[in-house]
């Protein structure tokens, strides 16, 4: 399935967010995710079921002032 | 036993110096130099990540060192953006809090006071605790306490500048009149500064720029500590009054006459 996350398209074997970010081996920790511009919970992220063409941003907190 | 504790929200803080995690030249003498700080409230920002690089964990340590996250809405240009970018934060931080910072202006990193006054209204609505970056502007101080700010962050001098408070005789106004904590943001560039914000009134100073870019961070940070402490007694004990002429401290006896 062909998904774009912050804004690379790539083929992923996936069904929902939580296998996501195992194939993309970031721990879940501090991150948060919008699909389709829309934010979605992490509780939400083992049942979110992804679709093809899905538009997913991936946010990590970072050292900031 | 008096304790001269800050409350915001539903915390309370001992320290009065918050403190942000930017340029530090690495995750230890960031962690090292924010415990020499003594802060109890550190600010962080949020990116999308890079799918290929592995980005350093700076979260850990901070979770460990037991101190509060202050999300920031950094890179935001207007009120949506913000917005979105608190909404993130709270999901990826799973901290109701925000440093709202809306600056379109990547020259001076000025505050929009509009989109903030805008952003505020709808984030204390969705039942954030929202501490707005902006402008030593005493009017704009009473428009956000109006729409339900948790406390005001007016700047100094630009970020990140050093140049010290500049804006000394709005920030006088600003604490004068405000309900709400008055934190001194930006721009705090020396130890002096800090204590002097701390002298006149302020309930709490931000500092990031000044400490990790020190030729010693740690140092430095212990520095402000104890800069922000001493302002903050000398607030208390009731600075004496300043005259034109001189006043003598000694008696003038005439005991050479």
């Amino acid at each position: 399935m062909k998904l774009i996350i912050n804004g690379q398209s790539q083929e992923y074997v996936c069904q929902d967010l939580t296998a996501l970010l195992q194939i993309l081996n970031k721990p879940a920790n501090g991150l948060a995710i919008a699909v389709n511009e829309q934010i979605v919970p992490r509780q939400q992220w083992p049942q979110f079921q992804l679709t093809e063409n899905d538009n997913i941003s991936i946010f990590q907190a970072i050292a900031g002032g | 036993m008096f304790h001269d504790h800050l409350v915001i929200a539903d915390k309370t803080f001992r320290s009065r110096l918050f403190t942000g995690t930017g340029k530090f030249a690495d995750k230890q003498l960031m962690t090292d130099s924010l415990l020499a700080s003594e802060s109890e409230l550190v600010t962080m920002a949020l990116k999308r990540i890079d799918l290929g690089g592995q980005e350093d964990d700076i979260l850990q340590p901070l979770i460990a060192a037991k101190m509060n996250l202050l999300p920031n809405t950094s890179g935001a240009r207007n009120a949506k953006e913000a917005v979105y970018a608190a909404e993130l934060a709270r999901e990826a931080l799973q901290t109701n809090w925000v440093k709202l910072e809306i600056h379109p202006d990547p020259k001076y990193l000025l505050p929009d006071p509009i989109e903030t006054l805008a952003a505020t209204e709808t984030l204390v609505k969705a039942g954030f605790v929202v501490l707005p970056y902006i402008h030593a502007d005493p009017v704009l101080c009473k428009r956000l306490e109006d729409v339900g700010t948790a406390a005001v962050m007016p700047l100094g001098a630009p970020i990140g500048s050093n140049k010290g408070l500049r804006t000394v005789e709005f920030l006088e106004i600003i604490i004068e009149q405000s309900r709400v904590p008055v934190i001194v943001d930006a721009g705090i560039g020396a130890p002096s500064h800090a204590a002097l914000a701390m002298e006149m009134g302020a309930d709490a100073v931000l500092v990031n720029t000044a400490m990790a870019v020190a030729k010693d961070p740690v140092a430095m940070s212990k520095a402000f500590s104890l800069a922000v402490q001493a302002g903050r007694s000398a607030y208390l004990a009731g600075l004496g009054a300043q005259g034109r002429v001189a006043s003598a401290s000694s008696p003038l006896t005439a005991f050479l006459d």
